[in-house]
């Protein structure tokens, strides 16, 4: 095993061990139960709710609450915990560091996520089925893959500004309405739907719902998941370089 | 000795601060610490723009199990609920972050009771829980049931005014509780997810059976809101209103009931944080 990625696998285990898990319970367990909750009491005749796609929804609603609450305030945990300027002066690669953290933070998200919705929908008399499962697995580490490099990013913005709990507060909701996650795009207004397709996690529900559904993976969403993730992934990578300069240039990487 | 005694004296305050000027002076430092913690463009790129984007997600919750009828309901709900952000999950900081300063045993040392400082306090809360409400019923009630929608629930404005009071009441409460827990954080959170589910925002309560219908009516908001509901579609209100003022002032003594005991106990034990 190379260094890298032994120090990437080192970063993802740390992660996973010291984590706090007070914001991912409410994150990823209550938050989307209850409004998993509340859409299934609101049903009614003017309605199409199918629970199990719903709950899938959900799982996704989940997946981007701890995306923005955990994975997304790892770079802050570090220096409010004084370890930040640690990490970068080591000889290991701290983009490798990042990278094994969001990875842990996320898989540790699932975790909770998972047997929510799985539990939530099962309960609600149609669990969540999985007719082409090889497609589903693929699809699952596909967005969870992806939800790991939005966090980079996310970590990447938000240990540059005091106001990350705030921008956290309100960036769920629009990825919640935009992304189309729970609520079908047919829905919202026709100006604010083509927004979905910069959101990686939409492309990710596509896929999902069509391995649940057993019908062919759409082609054109597993293209626009890749590419979306890999903007994602190169703004990381602007941002985690102008925040590591701007810290070793004004010696600011521990100052809040 | 002569001019000690006059030096003393002089840097006594003229005459006794009067109790009301000190709550007055709690308030306003509180308010002094909201803008420090929630300066203008806070204000503008959070908070208001959380208002519009989760009143807008329940309201497509609605829509999405119900139709245009559930996407109304929702609205109506959701522009009541969204004040518990700030009245039950913010508001419980003003105790909580005294816990975490360390500085808690210095307010129960003083002559004024907690509760009364803590209610003083949570003042700017409550006044920032009905500016939210407001502000969806503003920028949302037309694009999600018309004008007609809009006119009626600003004619139901002092309903939402007391929601803010008895929600705080009700956060008082909760962070009276999380105050001796280290799960602060989880509680207040787990309290706001609560009321959104029973309270009846996004799903009518009558989802919950006979028996659950009369339990949820003891959470805050449920009576607030149908009497807001019969505001709308032109019902009896009164009743409903009445019922928000009793449960709120429920959970308000059990607030106070709570802050005093735990001052009480903390004293007989010399556990100060209780934790």
């Amino acid at each position: 095993m190379t260094a890298a990625a032994r120090a990437f696998l080192a970063s993802a285990i740390v992660q996973v061990r010291t984590q706090g898990s007070k914001l991912l319970v409410v994150a990823g367990i209550v938050q989307p139960a209850a409004f998993l909750a509340i859409t299934l009491m609101a049903r009614g005749r003017g309605g199409h709710v199918d629970p199990a796609e719903l709950a899938l929804g959900m799982a996704l609603v989940g997946l981007w609450g701890t995306t923005i609450w955990q994975t997304g305030l790892v770079l802050n945990g570090e220096r409010s915990l004084g370890t930040l300027a640690l990490v970068l002066s080591r000889p290991a690669s701290f983009a490798v560091v990042l990278a094994g953290k969001a990875v842990g933070s996320t898989l540790r998200a699932v975790v909770f996520v998972v047997p929510t919705v799985a539990v939530a929908s099962a309960l609600a008399g149609k669990p969540i089925p999985a007719r082409s499962p090889l497609a589903f697995a693929g699809a699952a580490l596909a967005v969870v893959a992806s939800a790991s490099v939005f966090g980079m990013l996310l970590g990447c913005l938000f240990v540059l500004t005091r106001s990350a709990i705030r921008i956290a507060e309100a960036a769920t909701y629009p990825v919640f309405i935009l992304g189309g996650l729970v609520v079908p795009l047919s829905l919202l207004p026709r100006g604010v739907r083509p927004l979905a397709d910069a959101v990686s996690l939409h492309w990710g529900a596509e896929l999902l719902h069509a391995a649940s559904a057993g019908t062919p993976q759409p082609g054109r969403a597993w293209l626009l998941l890749a590419a979306t993730t890999a903007v994602y992934g190169v703004a990381a990578a602007l941002l985690f370089n102008r925040m590591v300069d701007r810290g070793r240039r004004t010696g600011s990487l521990e100052l809040f | 000795v002569a001019d000690a005694r006059a030096a003393s004296s002089s840097s006594r305050p003229s005459r006794p601060q009067p109790v009301l000027d000190a709550y007055r002076l709690a308030a306003q430092l509180a308010i002094r610490n909201y803008r420090v913690q929630f300066p203008r463009g806070v204000i503008l790129l959070s908070v208001l723009p959380r208002v519009v984007l989760q009143v807008s997600f329940l309201s497509y919750l609605g829509y999405y199990a119900n139709g245009r009828d559930g996407r109304t309901f929702a609205f109506v709900g959701a522009a009541a609920q969204i004040m518990a952000i700030a009245t039950v999950a913010k508001g419980a900081d003003t105790i909580l972050d005294e816990r975490v300063q360390d500085t808690l045993y210095r307010v129960r040392l003083g002559m004024l009771p907690l509760p009364a400082i803590v209610a003083a306090r949570w003042l700017v809360y409550t006044l920032e829980g009905f500016c939210m409400a407001l502000t969806a019923v503003l920028l949302l009630a037309v694009p999600f049931g018309g004008v007609h929608l809009l006119l009626r629930l600003l004619a139901a404005a002092p309903i939402f005014a007391l929601l803010a009071l008895t929600t705080s009441a009700f956060g008082l409460a909760v962070g009276s509780f999380a105050l001796t827990q280290r799960l602060d954080v989880l509680i207040t959170n787990f309290a706001m997810y609560s009321l959104l589910l029973l309270c009846g925002a996004v799903a009518p309560i009558s989802a919950f059976g006979t028996v659950g219908e009369w339990l949820v009516r003891l959470v805050p908001i449920t009576n607030g809101l149908l009497a807001v509901r019969h505001v709308v579609g032109g019902g009896p209100w009164l009743g409903d209103v009445l019922l928000e003022v009793v449960v709120g002032s429920a959970w308000l003594g059990l607030g106070v009931a709570l802050l005093v005991w735990q001052d009480r106990h903390a004293r007989r034990t010399g556990a100060d944080q209780l934790l």
